[in-house]
């Protein structure tokens, strides 16, 4: 038997059908995925504003712009001392203040520093408190 | 990119400007150095200058004990968070070294009391600034600014 007898008693079509319908999917797939290969290229590049990437590259500059040395201790522990004298939540000003006349060493940058490491945090109201959390993990 | 227009792109205030409106404020501002502890405006003087933060920090000391701190390159500090009938109401003081833009309180008047889409812009971000950063600090109506700022 030849021909397309043979082919027809073999399930020859049916064969060749899926065949092509597997070569022509597979081909379909490709295309589409070569034309959203920008957008995925494009997501790869700015991936630090994706959320699983973030949390890292946020906690590592925090780290690394704050290091506190012995003598920023001392500091953020005389400011420590000035803030227990003062109301709760407390004046910035008056805080600031009180750091220049009791002489101590550059009160403005070294307020600054425990503002930033988040010891002395904002009520948003205009006042001030302190944060024993972050102040016994960076300055104690 | 020029660093004035930099700093501007950065500024919840000004960054909705056109580039032509951008070219206008740039050529208002003046770069100045500041050092810690350096005081910028003190409450009760004539208030001549507007300051945009380019590096560094300050404390806006306020009445009643209140403060903020700005240390986001293009803040502004202007308007009713610093000045009223022409006079500082509040202290402005470098707290690290650092560079801010300084814009003269006329001329900054000037522009935004113009009937102009860049007035309505600043205004509209510079109200969302305030609600947004110092929610406490009461804004103003403003049927002559240069009264009233």
């Amino acid at each position: 038997m030849y021909g397309v007898e043979a082919i027809s008693i073999n399930n020859g079509w049916a064969i060749s059908v899926v065949g092509v319908s597997i070569v022509f999917t597979g081909l379909m797939l490709l295309s589409l995925s070569i034309s959203r290969l920008h957008k995925i290229l494009n997501i790869w590049d700015n991936r630090n504003d994706l959320k699983i990437f973030r949390k890292k590259t946020q906690e590592e500059p925090q780290n690394n712009l704050l290091p506190f040395t012995e003598k920023n201790k001392i500091s953020a522990y005389h400011f420590r001392l000035l803030i227990k004298t003062m109301d709760d939540p407390f004046s910035l000003q008056r805080l600031l203040y009180l750091a220049k006349i009791s002489g101590l060493d550059r009160p403005h940058s070294n307020l600054c520093r425990l503002i930033k490491a988040g010891i002395i945090k904002s009520d948003h109201k205009g006042k001030y408190f302190f944060n024993r959390e972050a102040f016994n993990k960076l300055a104690s | 990119m020029s660093e004035k227009l930099e700093i501007l792109k950065k500024s919840t205030v000004f960054s909705s400007l056109a580039p032509a409106d951008f070219k206008v404020l740039e050529s208002l501002m003046e770069k100045h150095t500041i050092q810690e502890g350096e005081t910028l405006a003190t409450a009760k003087e004539r208030a001549t200058r507007f300051f945009i933060l380019s590096s560094g920090t300050l404390l806006i000391a306020m009445d009643e004990g209140n403060a903020v701190v700005v240390d986001r390159p293009g803040d502004f500090i202007g308007m009713e968070l610093l000045s009223s009938k022409g006079k500082y109401i509040n202290t402005v003081t470098a707290l690290e070294n650092g560079d801010v833009f300084a814009i003269k309180r006329d001329d900054f008047l000037d522009l935004i009391q113009e009937d102009s889409l860049p007035a309505e812009t600043i205004m509209q971000h510079w109200n969302s600034f305030l609600e947004e950063k110092f929610p406490f600090v009461e804004q103003k109506e403003t049927p002559d600014m240069a009264y009233h700022y």
